[in-house]
């Protein structure tokens, strides 16, 4: 759904607007930089990749297909998409913007796009793009090289994804907010889930809970037998007593900021493998989460985490995904795969899951938001077991 | 869920689909057919076409074969590749990520391997494919001939069989319930947020995967997002539309207005034009008509109620299955309308002061015009009192 923020959340529209504006500065500075006339974000639909506008304009936007324009001499940015309806409800959700639709003049938005260009930079020189490489379709992209031949298209992606990746307090406010939000919702699922009951309506009754404090959509998932991998829940699936569950959540917050979350419950006691496990997998978090400074690689976390299972006399067999990534508008704001030699830098905020895979296929998928500061990381979520043993009854 | 769709029903449905896309590949001389896929509007429904799961990443490749029904699904998260695991039918699952590649990586070896083989390559979404990706393909293949046969494809999908029409009632039937249940709540100075999370919670617990709602307030069609704190008031009327795929991933589009007490009367007017254009238009469905009836009869209609058409707020009807609209939108010129085709029909006038309803139906199209897929009740519901 497209909303307007909730005045409540982190000092609502106002405050928002304020960081975008930020957002807006720092971007057009850089795009002086790069003597570039404009930058153009292409947005798609994708869960986790329509980052773009919400951190230009502050809406969330589901529509398939979106481009964010920014002007090196236009105060705020300008939103094109198709659908009308969409275009009319995200005016009034944007905190900064102008939405336009091109569904009434019969054309794509690309071709509005097209026409900023030839008029901003007047058919020559250099356009920023972010997300050419992987979001622009090439059918697009012919389409720009053919009508604007002599304008050259600057691929900005990772410049301005090391802008974003840096949080603004308001930023790491926002989404520690949304961390007590999936608290409640963790707190809703230790009353709820039950053996017996559906895994499915379980899971279902959390979502009500974020939907309807304006959460715009998101994953909410299982693990089950010690396994790594979540997996949303199924019709006619049911907890039993002998469960050891992970929960997680992939949910974007009220403000447009995504947040990774899940802890481990089970209906009785752990089996004493399962607690040296867990005990291993929180000693992991907490020595990853105490290396992440600024300047530290990505593989260098990745080794750590293995050392601290294998400390336990654990035997492991590889990765069953990657140990942490940075994430805030999108899912992950920077690298599809992350180079090991990429270094962590201050006022990141981090999805932090150490993701070692042990012998047997085994794996806790524990995971949280951690702010990264020159002390190590921080969790975004209020303190608490990571750990619950609930109810049978 | 409803008995006549069972999984071995699934199945078969699926082996029928493969089928008629490898006579399809017959006819064009290809080897192997890639549908391009991403976790994106329009992007999710051919790999739910050919394997009955959904996705949710940026991006996903479905190989299927000239023969036989080993297909493949290539994805990037090994959690995702988890989840289809557990719901493709009749295929196998790949993840890349542990491999530190990405889909498109692995996709271009394997046609690498194929493709001397194969001849012709055929591609669905073809033109959803991005710069990284046709370079990759391009450079490995620098020989390979490329077909895009989503246009092709899409003539047999929009042919709805009986199991898709049941599988698509199903779907009305869960949102029917759950516009009971917003009914059920909306009462002046209830919260829009709790009707709205508890519609929600109803559609999740059902296995409803994907969705969005929209509302409106008063009859102005473009209304103000969702509030989720604002507290409709006595004199107030509520629109709530819900767009969800159902268990089986089968689009419905329905909307019911919500009156809190007394309807204003230049809304009631809009309202009943608008139910009356609904009325006219599928009247103008048949095989052998074309969009532009449709738009022409609403036009006539709301012009006939005394209302002004000052443009459009949305297409007047669209094709609708396992993606939102399984074919081109806005149709192309030329397109027509066929028997057993589905398709959402909400007449998109918009009339002066910006008002408007999004009053839909989706129905199937008969050798005699339209039958409804799900009934649909009177458009204005009375909601509770204080």
């Amino acid at each position: 759904m497209t909303a307007p923020v909730p005045e409540g959340v982190v000092g609502g529209r106002a405050a928002l607007k304020a960081d975008i504006q930020r957002r807006i500065t720092a971007a057009k500075s850089l795009m002086r930089e790069r003597d570039v006339g404009m930058l153009v974000a292409v947005v798609s639909g994708v869960p986790g990749r329509t980052g773009w506008i919400r951190y230009f304009a502050g809406a969330e936007v589901p529509a398939p297909r979106a481009y964010v324009v920014l002007e090196r001499d236009e105060a705020e940015p300008l939103i094109v998409l198709w659908s009308r309806g969409q275009a009319e409800r995200a005016q009034e959700a944007v905190a900064l913007g102008r939405v336009r639709s091109t569904f009434e003049r019969g054309h794509p938005p690309l071709q509005d796009v097209i026409e900023r260009i030839r008029a901003v930079v007047g058919g020559r020189g250099r356009v920023g793009m972010l997300s050419l490489r992987d979001n622009l379709f090439w059918t697009e992209h012919e389409a720009l090289r053919t009508a604007c031949p002599e304008v050259e298209f600057v691929d900005m992606t990772d410049d301005v994804d090391r802008l974003r990746q840096i949080k603004s307090p308001f930023e790491i406010a926002a989404m520690r907010a949304m961390g007590v939000l999936l608290g409640e919702g963790l707190d809703l699922f230790a009353e709820r889930a039950r053996p017996g009951r559906s895994r499915l309506e379980v899971a279902a009754e959390v979502e009500g809970l974020f939907r309807g404090r304006g959460c715009a959509g998101g994953r909410v998932k299982y693990s089950l037998g010690e396994r790594p991998y979540t997996v949303p829940p199924r019709v006619g699936e049911r907890f039993s007593a002998d469960d050891i569950i992970v929960f997680q959540f992939v949910y974007l917050s009220q403000i447009g900021y995504w947040y990774e979350l899940s802890r481990l419950f089970s209906f009785r006691p752990l089996p004493t493998g399962s607690a040296r496990r867990l005990q291993a997998m929180e000693e992991a978090i907490a020595e990853t989460a105490r290396a992440a400074v600024p300047g530290i690689t990505f593989g260098a976390i990745g080794a750590l985490a293995d050392e601290v299972f294998r400390s336990y006399g654990f035997p492991v067999i590889g990765k069953h995904t990657e140990d942490f990534h940075t994430i805030g508008t999108d899912i992950r704001d920077g690298y599809n795969i992350t180079p090991q030699d990429w270094r962590i830098e201050r006022d990141m905020v981090l999805a932090l899951h150490p993701a070692t895979l042990l012998g047997g296929d085994l794996g806790f998928f524990l995971c949280d938001n951690f702010h990264a500061g020159p002390a190590g990381a921080t969790p975004l979520s209020p303190p608490g077991p990571r750990y619950r043993l609930l109810s049978a009854e | 869920m409803n008995g006549a769709l069972s999984s071995y029903s699934l199945s078969a449905e699926i082996g029928r689909r493969l089928r008629a896309v490898q006579d399809l590949m017959k006819a064009h001389g290809l080897g192997v057919l890639v549908a391009v896929g991403a976790g994106a509007p329009g992007g999710r429904g051919w790999i739910r076409y050919f394997t009955g799961a959904n996705i949710w990443g940026p991006r996903v490749f479905l190989v299927l074969p000239a023969t036989g029904s080993d297909t493949l699904v290539i994805t990037r998260s090994p959690d995702d590749a988890e989840w289809l695991k557990r719901s493709v039918v009749g295929g196998r699952v790949e993840s890349t990520l542990t491999a530190r590649i990405t889909p498109i990586q692995r996709l271009v070896a394997m046609l690498a391997e194929l493709l001397p083989a194969a001849g012709a390559v055929g591609f669905l979404n073809m033109t959803a494919l991005t710069v990284d990706e046709v370079q990759r393909l391009r450079e490995a293949c620098p020989a390979a001939v490329w077909r895009d046969l989503t246009a092709e494809a899409n003539r047999i999908r929009q042919i709805k069989s009986a199991f898709e029409l049941t599988a698509m009632r199903e779907t009305g039937r869960l949102l029917a319930q759950a516009l009971d249940i917003i009914a059920g709540l909306a009462r002046p100075g209830a919260r829009l947020g709790d009707m709205l999370g508890e519609a929600e919670r109803f559609l999740r617990g059902r296995g409803c995967e994907l969705g969005r709602v929209e509302c409106a307030m008063n009859g102005a069609v473009f209304g103000e997002g969702v509030d989720v704190d604002r507290r409709p008031g006595q004199d107030d009327v509520l629109q709530v539309q819900l767009k969800y795929a159902g268990p089986l991933g089968y689009w419905h589009e329905l909307s019911r207005v919500f009156a809190l007490g007394r309807v204003p009367g230049p809304v009631a007017a809009c309202l009943a034009a608008t139910t009356q254009a609904l009325a006219e238009a599928k009247a103008q469905i048949a095989p052998g008509a074309s969009y532009a009836h449709v738009t022409a009869a609403a036009e006539r209609s709301f012009a006939a109620a005394g209302f002004t058409v000052t443009g459009r707020h949305r297409l007047d009807c669209h094709t609708s299955g396992t993606d939102e609209t399984d074919g081109a939108c806005p149709p192309k010129d030329g397109w027509r309308f066929q028997e057993g085709m589905t398709l959402a029909v909400h007449p998109g006038s918009l009339l002066a002061g910006g008002l408007g309803f999004c009053l839909d139906q989706t129905v199937v199209v008969t050798a005699a015009g339209t039958a409804p897929l799900f009934p649909v009740e009177a458009a204005l519901v009375q909601g509770g009192s204080a």
